[in-house]
């Protein structure tokens, strides 16, 4: 009864979760990313495109994967929390609306956490299946996951997250399966360049590299060139550009306010900022805990993506960083809850009063303003740029 | 004993470098006095002699200045430096600058008595000395210390909850001249207050007096300035920077004129935007304080290497047991809201209130990053993670020095108007010459766009008699067109194919409205420069045919 009472729910969620991306995709339609192809067929100058009703499939999937996972952390009453959350932030219909292919890749990532939390919960089976066929996947899939990955499962053990026994399968396993896509990229060097500079935009931009010369130049003229040279160069100013990246990627206002603008011109926030509450809450309860500090710390590997890309923030990139966004805010929802006291009551009730306005606020938003908005950031070209 | 001594001299030497950092080159950088510190000056001045401003009223609560009203403290406060070191630019500056640096013992004393940790509190004065943040703001004549009486206000505050009706007044007083100073406060002090005042209620629970002789102090001495802000337009430019009238917001998410009620909500969500755009990193650490060009690397309200002690601050002011905790929080979140509310973009200048609460915190993160380090076992990891900090921490003060001695007058010398100093110097000197001189107001390096006031550094620099200036006649413009005269001065736009004819006159203008090329052999006075090196005015007087 219970269980079919979460059921209930949880369709419930899914289809007010369809009902949202198809009102943002009817407003938004024709605007879209430029495709993008699958990392091993670009090496092998072959072309695949993801269709949108795949993209489509992919989104549920992750709601379907964040319901599991909500079982599996918290307790069964809270496991549709996740989906919820997931569903009341429009960022990803935004992105899957657009054909995002980091949709595709955020429901790979949720399939290997999943996996992990089968092997943990003496599923090994299914967990290591799924924790090696998702892994191998996501490698072939995408330039970033292939780096990032096998280095996260490595932090996994090294981290004493998963004991090593636990994954004594899998790491070599991936490892084994990936073999062949390292042959592939050796065969392909001058290809892989050219994905890896298509990739990583970090320092595309010439002004880092301008300032250090105009600055170094204004120093000479000074006679301060000496100093300029040893504190304006490109090696520190390349140091502090990637610590202000990563820490854009993290702080609060890049997923609370529409700070960075989702494809580039929207005024509807990743997340809602009600949430930030539960979240802020959620992260003070982390950093007391060893354990989820080390969890967190792993995880906030996920932004890197976006850390190399062009922009400062890229949404599109980031996304794959949202499951543990929305994780990070249940966890702070069920302390609110369980905590109970008057404080907490009313910090819920806060969030709950400011999500409701703000989703109205947003909806009426996108059906009046967001197309004309688009125009008069893009004109008429619906295309938004690479992914 | 001793430890006391030792601190003192601490103390001292803190102080000395951080009165040094102030106060060295203070005429030359910035490179000239801007719009706003010539105004004040010269009302000062005007003060001083007449007991009226430029506009000839007598004491005035609200300075009439171009476009807005200017604090009356600061001014009232100048006269003082006017009158000890005469009308120069090093007074203009002085008070702000020896105010920023009596900031520095004053925040010591008041970390002691929060903290009750010596070590604590010379650290925090130490990173309070050498913050680019108030360094920059205490060299010029910004109003700066309005902070300083916002921490003395708030201060008394604290003891006013402890008891004692003598702190209630002082309170009262010192958070009513912090809105006297500057305009961020007149918003702050009263948001604070009564957030404050709500959550203390508790504590007046057998101490009503108090509160009474707060509330009364308040209300009588704000009385004045509540009067000028609605009946004496002082309070004109708040409602000309209000957020509803961002640009941004109207032109790209509003996408029409804010009108209504109706579009209120969206600019609910706006607001709650900027509010927490001052958590960015790059304003916080590579470019708040925009004293170089946008999009580089230059600095923020705080130095980049205090970036994580900027978040174990945050947790240790969590873990750690602080007095009057939720006073700071309060302050904080408030002291962000006037800013927050305005059309502009983020001012690092009109956040200056919230300094001490930023630095306490940056403190304790600082002590709890120095006690990791000095707790990791192993003795090699240990001194290479202090020695590469320590190497980091020196050149982005390097870096730091570098930005506001050699790339803010580059970038920034226009702004502050650099060159009508030596302009006015020029006219001082061959004025009587000439029947007339014309002054073409507008000027900048891409184009004309910049419109200043050249007619206040002409009082100012030649020390024009205030008197005088306030009897005789003036001609303005009864149009669009910027037009002034009084005595042999006209500021008007310079049109050279009319103008190259008027002999006996001596003309200052951008490059825009005197094309080299156009001049003539002999025209050409004097050429006055930029510290980036573009030409910025030419002095010149046509000759005869």
């Amino acid at each position: 009864m219970k269980n079919l009472k979460q059921l209930s729910i949880f369709v419930g969620v899914v289809i007010i979760h369809q009902l949202l991306t198809n009102f943002i995709y009817s407003n938004l339609y024709p605007i879209h990313f430029a495709d993008k192809n699958f990392f091993v067929l670009e090496l092998i100058d072959k072309t695949l495109n993801m269709q949108n009703i795949l993209i489509f499939f992919f989104d549920m999937g992750i709601l379907i994967l964040l319901w599991l996972i909500g079982k599996k952390v918290f307790s069964s009453r809270f496991s549709v929390l996740p989906p919820i959350i997931y569903t009341i932030s429009l960022w990803s219909s935004y992105l899957v609306s657009a054909g995002s292919f980091y949709i595709y890749l955020s429901f790979l990532i949720l399939l290997i956490f999943y996996g992990l939390l089968l092997i943990k919960s003496n599923q090994r089976f299914w967990g290591t299946a799924l924790v090696i066929g998702a892994t191998s996947i996501a490698t072939y899939s995408s330039l970033f996951l292939m780096l990032l990955l096998p280095v996260m499962l490595i932090l996994i053990v090294v981290f004493k997250i998963t004991p090593v026994n636990e994954l004594r399968l899998s790491i070599p396993a991936v490892i084994i399966l990936i073999l062949p896509l390292v042959f592939l990229i050796y065969n392909n060097q001058s290809g892989f360049k050219n994905i890896l500079s298509n990739e990583v935009q970090i320092f595309a931009d010439p002004g880092l590299m301008n300032t250090v010369n105009s600055y170094q130049g204004a120093a000479k003229q000074k006679g301060l060139g000496l100093l300029a040279r040893i504190s304006e160069n490109k090696y520190l100013f390349s140091v502090e550009y990637v610590i202000l990246k990563f820490t854009k990627q993290i702080t609060p206002p890049t997923y609370f306010t529409p700070q960075e603008k989702l494809l580039n011109f929207s005024f509807t926030p990743p997340i809602f900022l009600g949430l930030l509450v539960p979240f802020l809450f959620s992260l003070y309860q982390i950093l007391k805990s060893s354990f989820l500090r080390r969890n967190l710390f792993l995880s906030s590997l996920l932004v890197i993506p976006s850390v190399f890309s062009k922009q400062m923030v890229d949404l599109n990139r980031l996304i794959i960083f949202m499951p543990v966004v929305t994780l990070i805010i249940s966890y702070g929802f069920i302390k609110l809850y369980e905590q109970g006291k008057d404080k907490e009551k009313a910090f819920l009730i806060l969030t709950l009063f400011l999500v409701t306005f703000q989703l109205l606020v947003t909806l009426s938003d996108i059906n009046l303003r967001e197309r004309s908005r688009f125009i008069k950031y893009h004109s008429q070209d619906y295309e938004i740029g690479n992914q | 004993m001793n430890k006391k001594i030792l601190t003192i001299t601490l103390l001292i030497v803190i102080t000395s470098l951080g009165g040094f950092l102030r106060f060295y080159k203070i005429t030359e950088n910035p490179p000239s006095l801007n719009g706003d510190e010539i105004s004040m000056a010269y009302d000062a001045y005007s003060i001083l002699k007449t007991g009226k401003d430029q506009y000839g009223k007598f004491m005035p609560i609200a300075f009439e200045s171009v476009g807005d009203y200017k604090n009356p403290v600061p001014i009232y406060l100048m006269t003082l430096s006017i009158k000890l070191f005469g009308l120069n630019d090093f007074s203009v500056r002085f008070q702000n600058t020896l105010m920023g640096t009596v900031m520095i013992p004053t925040f010591f004393l008041f970390l002691l008595k929060i903290l009750k940790d010596r070590k604590v509190a010379l650290l925090g004065a130490f990173f309070l000395s050498i913050s680019s943040w108030l360094i920059f703001y205490s060299r010029v004549q910004y109003e700066t210390f309005a902070y300083l009486f916002a921490l003395l206000g708030i201060w008394s505050f604290i003891k006013m909850l402890e008891g004692g009706y003598v702190w209630a007044m002082l309170s009262a007083f010192l958070l009513i001249l912090t809105m006297y100073t500057a305009p961020a406060p007149r918003l702050f002090v009263p948001i604070f207050v009564i957030t404050v005042l709500i959550f203390y209620i508790r504590k007046f629970k057998n101490n009503w007096n108090n509160l009474l002789i707060f509330v009364l102090t308040s209300i009588v001495l704000a009385l004045p300035l509540v009067y000028a802000t609605l009946f004496l337009k002082a309070g004109t430019r708040l409602t000309m920077v209000l957020i509803s009238n961002d640009i941004e917001f109207q032109r790209y998410i509003l996408l029409k004129y804010f009108q209504s009620v109706a579009d209120f909500p969206l600019l609910i969500f706006f607001w709650l935007k900027r509010y927490l755009n001052y958590l960015q990193p790059e304003f916080l650490f590579i470019n708040g304080l925009e004293v170089s060009l946008s999009g580089v690397i230059g600095l923020g309200m705080l130095y980049y290497f205090e970036l994580p002690w900027l978040i174990l601050g945050v947790i240790e002011f969590i873990k750690r047991k602080i007095p009057y905790k939720p006073i700071f929080v309060i302050w904080l979140l408030t002291g962000i809201i006037p800013d927050s509310i305005t059309n502009n973009q983020q001012h690092t200048g009109r956040l200056l209130h919230i300094a001490p609460v930023l630095f306490l915190i940056t403190t304790l993160g600082a002590i709890s990053f120095f006690k990791w380090i000095l707790s990791i076992q192993k003795k090699y990891v240990k001194i290479l993670m202090s020695g590469v900090f320590t190497v980091l921490a020196i050149l982005i003060l390097i870096h730091a020095y570098l930005t506001i001695a050699v790339h803010f007058p580059m970038a920034k010398g226009e702004s502050f108007d650099e060159g009508l100093r030596e302009a006015v110097f020029y006219i001082r000197d061959h004025q009587d010459e000439y029947k007339e001189v014309v002054f073409d107001p507008r000027r900048g390096i891409e184009g004309p766009f910049l419109v200043s006031n050249p007619y206040l550094y002409v009082l100012f620099y030649t020390k024009y008699d205030p008197h005088t200036y306030q009897i005789e006649p003036k001609v303005y413009s009864k149009d669009k067109n910027y037009f002034f005269h009084f005595n042999k001065y006209t500021f008007r736009p310079i049109e050279w194919t009319k103008d190259s004819q008027k002999k006996d006159t001596l003309f200052i203008g951008s490059p825009w409205s005197l094309p080299e090329k156009e001049l003539k052999d002999g025209e050409i006075l004097q050429k006055i420069y930029l510290s980036n090196g573009s030409l910025a005015f030419l002095i010149v007087s046509p000759k005869s045919k």
